[in-house]
């Protein structure tokens, strides 16, 4: 204490010096004395206008004067509480001076927070996303095609597409939204001829094939061959085996099934028969399905979604080459070729895989309305009953409350009928008419925008809204006739009823696209594209193993759920999901099939919680290298949600320079040495040390793979013959915590990590808080986040549990 | 002036040919009145920096001498100026390429919690001549979508990554039936929109006024929106121009990192020539892999971080050669006759440059920074202060008002710059 007033003393003058300056913080109410005396002892002296950090205090206003200062104070407060500052190598307050700081701190900053939210609720209205907008047509019309496409893309710096203060909206906005309504209108009425349900793609006696097999290998033929009435192929090259040359078309967009009877073809190792969709003027292809296949004949099939310019074709990965060093090109023709390939026997298409013509989501689009075939049998045409204005407003009725999330009156329906009354006055047909007013619901405001409305005289939302929020969370697509009806029937708010549906919703499939959708933006793996590795270091990704990647992720995330597990399993469990091919990546033991399926790890395993996911470890990779200080930062930001500072401004970063050093250590540790990096570096760079024992497409390493002298070198009997690059320096995945916590790898640093389960909790519970409103968590949710974790902690903060916490709860259900 | 062609340049230049004149179209854009040449705007960003020894001379003025990149570029040194000191402020952001979204708007902080974009240029510049043309602007990409064109609220104008989807765009004409159409669903556009405009009103009376911000911006959008599809409906009714080139190929391989820039910028002659847009912008990406040339063995985005290995260096300047190549033929593309028979360079003031000064270090200072044509005062270098840098966007400034934009001020600028 005498210390303290001995301080107060010393500061006294520049105490007076700044009231006499009119100091902006000198606050009018007594109470905000503690928090000035903190500041002037403890913190002026850093941060002052001379300050080479982002804060000056002497500059900052009042929390109350404006929405950045108090984000400031907001700032400073939880650095004081994390006793993070003052830095323990200048005066330290005293832990009361502190507490009466913060305690003061606290009150007024959550005073002024729920003052601005009286008027204005938590959240504001947002709109969908255009994931959402997505999903949401997908749900209204029964329909598959892509929507998100004609959309501009959301704003990057919010970590979630629904956050509201970070939605923007524009023109560019409002002519894609027109122009999505109108695909996906285009989409939904399907009138066409009904389509041969059931074809075979058979390549050996395909006629296009017929001139690959007979082509001499110096013209580009003979890769493939025919064995009897059996496809033998080493690559699945998409110019030949492409569905659409070899006669098999898609007539119609749809889902469609797929069987393919197959088997490898002089294996030597495992063996993938994939297939492949690929489609040239939209621009894109993708693996979408992948089996293992032996020598043994199997048959398998898939359900997958195409558009009529889409073709798909057979293929193979995983394939080795001949163990005798040739090649099929120059050397000898594909029959003769000993490296491994697929056969492939059977292809079966069936579908669009729908029980009535048209299909079923045209039908419901127009309720009571009969459908013949035109006399050339080209076409459907309605037939109908009543008028035709009669039979768009039974359309409108059908679709509007659905689109809208709520009961639509008379008049709003007769309005948006009525739209279509020009083009009937100039006879412009029947579904030439109705498509006007159904675009119009489908970018209505009241489509687009969760407008959060509360129920009379209450900060209550109403039960349609709360239906809405729920199944946008849960789902990211508009309730179902269920949810609707609870709302209608005023018993969705219920608390019992609330919970059973949370169980439903998480139930069901769609679940999945909020599993998609919340790892996505949360663990940034819609990033895994963002940089491609080289093909000869390393050789071994490729799409079965990117598929395999996603799928571990998000089918762990799934389980958490499902299973509600204690949190601490997302960072540290004994198990995790693989299938054959990631199981190899891993090198474990044991697994077949390309299943995904649940596998217990041994407790030396350096995998078990997401730390360990080649997805992650791919997401937090530049190309072909790792760095520290993207891994370290992933951890601060993503898992502990404690995200490091920026470089502060008008410090020069510090240019990498690797000669004379070999290794990625020793250029961070000339990084470390200066003072203003290591500062946050001593926070960010340990977790990535941990980390780097898995290289960028998440194999376990020793060594760095580096590229230099490169040769392409086949060695028989292993996987991975072609290796195109040579053992590098040694990881060293060692390091100090910032709390002085020594490690040697990520099974230690994991340990580590949990200890700070409860933050692990916290953080992941405001992640679903924010994505399940649209709300960044502010000062004045902090103890309700709290009080939530309380409830859990005796059950290890179980993720299920966080989720039907995060739906009771007022932030949920009010504005 | 007159510079021969090389016979690869002009190989690469043609699948540019056009149909010549272009004055019907031209001066329909006037209103039927033939006026001066339009001033024109194309803004190309590399978005891994030049490695700048490389790039920068010693001696400023007319008399700098050429370096190794300077003299890829040395046919066409009395037509522009490289500029060095420039950069925008406060650029530390969230991801440190985030500099690529605010290239062309300054926005502070890019990524950073509570960041908001802001206008761009070329978009500013499309604000105030772009209804004279087709297309008010057009945004490309070498991959992906990412543009770095944004509008006045920030949104991302998505790129045209596929030469050939903006040919058939500019250049390919519709059947009568599909004209028809198009007009149809113009305005059936109209009073969908109408319908929705009443829509937001019956909600707004009912919504308490915080809660209006997005509904509100929905509502002017609209506005705007009902705007550009009046002006598309106008152009619908006039010819697309007539080209006698076939549509160009596109390339499916990212990793063909230089075939693809140069495919996009191949067709911007034709855009400029035709008058189909007079506002350009085009971002080079770092996301292609190991790009295909000779000599190069690791991605575009791992040699930036060469940590001074020579041998990496050495590569990394293999690729920004051949991406300068494609500029210098670029120049020698725009030099062919406009309208008027003048070049096109001169009625066009190309940007290209970098967000990043130093990508070895991310530094988004000391910009490299190159204006050609446009009648600017070219053959020079100017240096200016490389610890305290001058705004970019005083550059950008002087840029409009040479264009004949009014206006004193664009995002951080201070001032103007002489050019």
């Amino acid at each position: 204490m005498r210390l303290f007033r001995y301080l107060l003393r010393k500061y006294f003058v520049a105490w007076a010096y700044l009231l006499a300056t009119n100091m902006p913080f000198v606050h009018a109410e007594n109470d905000f004395h503690a928090v000035e005396n903190l500041v002037q002892t403890a913190c002026i002296s850093c941060h002052d206008a001379e300050t080479d950090t982002h804060l000056n205090l002497n500059a900052i206003d009042k929390p109350d004067a404006s929405p950045e200062a108090f984000q400031q104070w907001v700032l400073v407060f939880d650095r004081i509480q994390r006793r993070e500052m003052p830095p323990p190598d200048s005066f330290v307050p005293s832990d009361k001076a502190r507490y009466t700081a913060l305690s003061t701190l606290k009150k007024e900053l959550s005073k002024i927070n729920k003052q601005a939210r009286k008027q204005n609720g938590r959240v504001p209205s947002r709109r969908l996303s255009r994931r959402e907008y997505e999903h949401t047509l997908h749900d209204l019309l029964g329909i598959g095609g892509e929507i998100a496409k004609y959309l501009p893309p959301e704003d990057e710096s919010g970590a979630f597409d629904v956050v509201a203060a970070n939605q923007e909206m524009s023109s560019v906005h409002v002519k894609g939204f027109l122009k999505a309504a109108e695909a996906a209108l285009d989409e939904a009425i399907e009138l066409g001829p009904k389509p041969n349900m059931k074809r075979e793609l058979d390549y050996a006696n395909s006629r296009y094939m017929q001139m690959w097999f007979e082509r001499p290998v110096r013209r580009g033929g003979g890769t493939v061959f025919r064995d009897n009435d059996d496809l033998i192929m080493f690559r699945g090259e998409n110019h030949n085996l492409r569905s659409d040359a070899n006669g098999l078309r898609f007539s119609t967009p749809g889902r469609y099934r797929i069987t393919v009877t197959g088997s490898a073809y002089q294996p030597r190792s495992s063996v993938t028969m994939s297939l492949k969709r690929q489609n040239d003027i939209q621009g894109n292809s993708e693996l979408f399905a992948a089996w293992d296949v032996t020598e043994k004949m199997r048959t398998v099939s898939t359900i997958h979604y195409f558009r009529p310019d889409d073709y798909f074709y057979v293929s193979a990965d995983e394939l080795e080459p001949a163990p005798d060093g040739k090649v099929i090109y120059n050397s000898q023709p594909a029959s003769e070729f000993k490296g491994e390939g697929v056969r492939v026997r059977e292809v079966l298409v069936e579908g669009p895989l729908e029980t009535t013509w048209p299909p079923r989501r045209t039908r419901s689009l127009f309720p009571g309305i009969e459908w013949r075939p035109t006399v050339n049998k080209r076409s459907y045409r309605p037939v109908t009953t009543k008028s035709h204005y009669q039979h768009i407003r039974d359309a409108v009725a059908a679709l509007a409350p659905r689109a809208f999330r709520r009961p639509v009156t008379k008049k709003e329906i007769s309005e948006l009928t009525n739209l279509a009354i020009p083009s009937l006055e100039a006879q412009r047909g029947f579904i030439a008419s109705a498509r006007i007013p159904l675009t119009a619901i489908l970018i209505s405001p009241h489509t687009l925008f969760l407008t959060n409305d509360l129920q009379k005289n209450k900060s209550k939302l109403t039960d349609h809204a709360l239906a809405s929020r729920l199944s946008y969370f849960l789902w990211r697509s508009p309730p179902d006739e269920e949810l609707l009806r609870l709302a209608s029937e005023e018993r969705l708010s219920e608390s019992n009823t609330l919970s059973t549906q949370v169980d439903r919703l998480l139930a069901d499939k769609k679940n999945q696209l909020f599993i998609h959708d919340f790892t996505d933006q949360w663990f940034e793996l819609d990033q895994i594209d963002a940089t491609t590795p080289d093909i000869k270091l390393y050789p071994e990704y490729d799409d079965v193993l990117r598929r395999a990647m996603l799928a571990e992720t998000r089918d762990f995330f799934s389980y958490l759920l499902k299973e509600n597990l204690p949190i601490h399993n997302l960072i540290d469990s004994d198990f995790t999901f693989l299938n054959r091919r990631l199981a190899e990546h891993y090198d474990i033991k044991g697994v077949f099939g390309e299943t995904m399926r649940r596998v217990s790890l041994d407790a030396s395993s350096p995998r078990g919680g997401i730390l360990g996911h080649a997805s992650i470890a791919k997401v937090t990779a530049n190309g072909s290298v790792t760095t520290p200080v993207k891994r370290g930062n992933f951890i601060l930001t993503h898992v502990l949600g404690l995200p490091p500072n920026p470089p502060p401004p008008d410090i020069a970063t510090i240019e990498p320079d690797t000669r004379g050093t070999t290794t990625i250590r020793q250029m961070l540790l000339k990084h470390q040495s200066v003072d203003t990096c290591a500062r946050c570096h001593r926070h960010i760079d340990p977790p990535g040390f941990a980390m780097e024992g898995f290289d960028p497409v998440g194999r376990y390493r020793q060594h760095y793979r580096i590229g230099k002298n490169m040769k392409q070198s086949l060695q028989p009997g292993l996987r991975l013959k072609r290796v195109g690059y040579d053992s590098g320096p040694r990881v060293n995945t060692s390091g100090v915590t910032v709390e002085g916590d020594v490690f040697q790898n990520i099974r230690d640093y994991r340990k580590l990590l949990r200890e700070s389960t409860k933050q692990i909790a916290r953080n992941t519970l405001s992640q679903l808080i924010i994505f399940a409103t649209g709300g960044d968590i502010e000062f004045s949710d902090r103890d309700e986040v709290e009080r939530i974790l309380s409830a859990t902690q005796s059950d290890g903060y179980p993720l299920r549990s966080l989720v039907h916490h995060v739906v009771t709860s007022p932030l949920f259900r009010n504005r | 002036m007159h510079t021969p062609l090389s016979r690869r340049t002009a190989l690469k230049a043609s699948g540019i040919t056009v149909a010549l004149p272009l004055l019907e179209s031209m001066s329909m854009a006037v209103g039927g009145t033939q006026i001066t040449p339009p001033k024109r705007m194309v803004c190309i960003c590399n978005t891994l920096g030049l490695h700048a020894p490389s790039l920068f001379p010693q001696r400023t003025g007319s008399d700098y001498e050429n370096t190794e990149y300077l003299d890829i570029l040395k046919r066409h040194r009395k037509e522009f100026t490289l500029f060095a000191g420039l950069s925008h402020p406060d650029q530390v952001g969230k991801d440190p390429h985030d500099t690529e979204m605010t290239f062309l708007t300054s926005a502070r902080n890019p990524g950073l919690g509570g960041f908001r974009n802001t206008i761009s240029i070329d978009q500013f510049a499309a604000e105030k001549i772009g209804n004279m043309t087709r297309y008010p602007s057009v945004s490309l990409s070498s991959n992906r979508k990412k543009s770095q064109s944004f509008t006045r609220n920030g949104v991302m104008i998505p790129a045209d990554d596929r030469p050939s989807q903006v040919y058939t765009k500019l250049f390919l004409r519709g059947s009568q039936k599909e004209i028809r159409q198009q007009r149809q669903r113009l305005a059936d556009g109209h009073s969908i929109l109408d319908s929705v405009i009443e829509q937001i009103r019956s909600i707004e009376r009912t919504t308490p006024s915080a809660d209006k911000r997005q509904l509100e911006q929905y509502f002017d959008s609209i506005r705007v929106a009902e705007t550009e599809l009046n002006n598309s409906e106008v152009w619908l009714n006039r010819p697309k121009p007539n080209v006698q080139t076939a549509p160009p190929e596109n390339i499916a391989d990212p990793s063909d990192l230089v075939g693809r820039v140069r495919s996009l910028l191949n067709l911007i002659p034709l855009i400029l020539q035709t008058d189909s847009s007079r506002v350009i912008s085009v971002v080079i990406q770092s996301d292609h892999g190991t790009p295909k040339i000779e000599g190069v063995s690791d991605g575009h985005h791992p040699l930036s971080h060469h940590g001074q290995d020579p041998e990496r260096i050495a590569q990394l300047k293999i690729i920004e050669t051949e991406i300068l190549t494609c500029l210098s033929d670029f120049l020698d593309g725009l030099k062919q006759p406009s309208e008027n028979g003048s070049g096109l360079l001169e009625q066009t003031s190309v940007l290209f440059g970098s967000n990043l000064g130093n990508a070895n270090a991310h530094d988004p200072r000391n910009l490299p920074i190159i204006l050609a044509g446009g009648k600017h005062n070219h053959g020079r270098f100017i240096q200016h202060n490389k610890k305290d840098n001058v705004p970019l966007c005083n550059l950008f400034v002087s840029l409009l008002q040479s264009m004949g934009i009014e206006s004193d001020q664009f995002g951080s600028s201070t001032g103007t710059i002489d050019t």
